[in-house]
């Protein structure tokens, strides 16, 4: 199975803003990838260079193998973009919005898009300026789905639902790709969501890849050290310290290495997802280097 | 990409389809007036011109002028404006309005690809365009037919003065309206502002062509009149009223340089008036369909430029 999205040195220039620069990236195929990273970290420019919607300035990108902008009619039959604003045309129909759907796609599956419809109690003849925010997100999800794609890239999409529209959400979406082993490449600020659904991680600071790789050997390659409150910031030399946090008693180091040896005294646990992410989030700088289990992914 | 495009401007089609019928209906309506109203005055009035003073028919004459010379204004008028409002109606939202919802990130993102997107959209609409100008050029011909008809018994009606709404200039003005509201929606990309563009620069292109280039397509014919016992009298073709006379009568000299107006020949002096002519320049009624098409042509080439920029903008667009 090729990557569903590489890029090579990847940049793109609002202006005079980079919002993406030397960005090396490959997300796997048949697997569900989360893309995490603060506001601005170029999460929306990556998925809308990867359907063609936007042009490089620096760099390749290539999705399911082929230039989205050079080669779009191979690109975009096979990949379904649900956008963060989930735009859709307020004065169709849902039957409308479907056979818009239909008419523009290849491979449209209209009876599954059809039952999608039914099966959340979305009546066909409604307007899409009447519907809620969950099912406007239903729809706009209805109609990337119908297309059959190789690939579904959606940006934030359980953003601006409430819990409940969010869960059936993410729900629906996992029940749909699970059968045909649909690759997803998601951008999310739930770390929680993120749990649920993906298997595989990519997180961007500032237009980089601050760290990628399977979200199980990312989970086990790091560890909270904790040991008794230090003063000085520690420099090991076989572990890359992410983070360090004191606490009045009490020092925990996130460090990436599977096997630290941690002083007597200390113990060492493995962090949860949530901690891994925010401690990132908080150190951009950390791990700035490509995650050494990439390679690997992408030979097997 | 058919059925997407009836279905965004399937109201601007029954829209044009309906004033088509209504301008239709109205030149069947006006046809039966005037025809009654003429076989009135034929019958009241003595031949014209003295047709014009004789009082047994001054309310008739009256209501022809009331009702057919002052309607040359609305519809010359509406050959300008109806142009215009595709720009506005059509063209414009047809970028703009996907902008301004974000709604090309919808359709750019379907299975076809951003230049089949605009060009079908372009072409298919176009057509239509092409469709309703046709049918608004041929309105426009069975009214400009029957208005000269009606005319031609108080003297013949130039063909010059049907010009704006001759077949290959509406459609060709349809056509650039067209292209100047799809590149300025492109362009600015939102719809207020690009309608405000698109009128100014249709206006702007339409008065400016007819009035500055359209005189001067080919250079006008010059008539010289001497000036004799009986006025002025041209010895070789002079305009008649089924010309263009794009130049007003001005005094010469002998060498040809104009006379400034009360300048001349002070008493009488038939050395002096013998050196004094007469110049007109006109464009004689044969070039009018020459002078349609070179029209059109100027019209479509700029409507292509602008379908182009367009694209461009659209293949760049974010």
């Amino acid at each position: 199975m090729r990557p569903a999205i590489e890029t090579t040195a990847l940049g793109k220039r609002y202006r005079r803003n980079w919002a993406l620069r030397d960005c090396c990236v490959q997300i796997p195929g048949e697997r569900i990838t989360a893309l995490i990273g603060p506001n601005g970290a170029g999460k929306t420019t990556l998925l809308n260079l990867a359907i063609g919607l936007l042009t490089p300035d620096a760099g390749g990108i290539e999705t399911l193998g082929w230039s989205p902008q050079r080669q779009p009619e191979l690109v975009l039959g096979r990949v379904g973009y649900v956008p963060q604003d989930r735009p859709l045309y307020s004065r169709f129909t849902v039957a409308d919005t479907l056979h818009m759907g239909r008419s523009t796609n290849p491979r449209w599956d209209d009876r599954g898009a059809r039952e999608r419809m039914h099966k959340r109690g979305i009546a066909l003849d409604l307007p899409i300026r009447r519907l809620s925010g969950g099912q406007r997100a239903q729809v706009s999800l209805a109609l990337a789905l119908g297309k059959h794609p190789d690939l579904l890239l959606l940006d934030e999409p359980a953003s601006s639902l409430d819990p409940l529209a969010r869960r059936d959400f993410l729900a629906e979406l996992v029940d749909a790709v699970a059968a045909d082993g649909t690759t997803v490449v998601l951008s999310s600020h739930v770390i929680a969501d993120v749990e649920r659904v993906c298997d595989y991680l990519v997180i961007l600071a500032d237009g980089r890849v601050q760290l990628a790789g399977d979200i199980d050997t990312i989970r086990e390659e790091h560890k909270v050290i904790i040991g008794p409150r230090f003063e000085r910031d520690v420099a090991s030399a076989d572990a890359t310290v992410i983070s360090a946090e004191h606490s009045e008693r009490e020092s925990a180091l996130l460090v990436r290495r599977d096997d630290p040896a941690a002083p007597p005294g200390w113990r060492i646990e493995t962090p949860s997802l949530e901690e891994l992410v925010l401690a990132y989030l908080s150190n951009p700088r950390a791990g700035a280097l490509p995650a050494p289990q990439l390679a690997e992914s992408a030979a097997s | 990409m058919s059925w997407l495009t009836w279905r965004q401007h399937r109201w601007e089609a029954a829209s044009a389809l309906l004033l088509l019928l209504v301008c239709g209906a109205g030149v069947v309506a006006l046809t039966v007036a005037g025809s009654g109203l003429m076989a009135e005055i034929a019958r009241n009035c003595p031949a014209a011109p003295q047709a014009v003073v004789a009082p047994s028919c001054a309310s008739l004459t009256a209501r022809y002028s009331g009702t057919f010379e002052t309607m040359w204004w609305w519809v010359v008028a509406a050959g300008t404006v109806l142009p215009a409002l595709v720009g506005v109606f059509v063209g414009v939202p047809l970028v703009a309005r996907e902008a301004e919802h974000g709604t090309h990130h919808l359709i750019w993102a379907q299975g076809v690809t951003r230049r089949r997107w605009f060009l079908s959209k372009v072409a298919l609409v176009g057509v239509g365009v092409v469709v309703g100008a046709v049918a608004l050029a041929a309105v426009g011909q069975a009214w400009f037919g029957m208005q000269r008809g009606l005319g031609a018994w108080f003297g013949s009606q130039s063909i010059w003065d049907g010009f704006e709404i001759g077949p290959p200039v509406l459609i060709a003005y349809a056509i650039f309206a067209l292209s100047l509201g799809v590149a300025a929606g492109a362009l600015i990309r939102r719809t207020v502002p690009a309608i405000a563009a698109t009128l100014v620069g249709f206006l702007a292109a339409r008065l400016s062509i007819a009035v500055l280039a359209r005189p001067g397509y080919l250079p006008p014919i010059a008539s010289r009149a001497g000036f004799g016992s009986s006025g002025f009298a041209s010895a070789g073709g002079s305009p008649t009223s089924s010309d263009w006379l794009v130049g007003s009568m001005v005094l010469s000299d002998g060498s040809g340089h104009p006379i400034p107006s009360g300048g001349f020949c002070q008493g009488p002096d038939p050395g002096c008036y013998s050196q004094v002519f007469a110049l007109q320049h006109y464009q004689p009624a044969d070039r009018f369909w020459l002078f349609q098409s070179i029209e059109a042509v100027i019209f479509i080439v700029m409507a292509l430029v602008l379908l182009a920029l367009a694209y461009r903008l659209v293949m760049r667009m974010r």
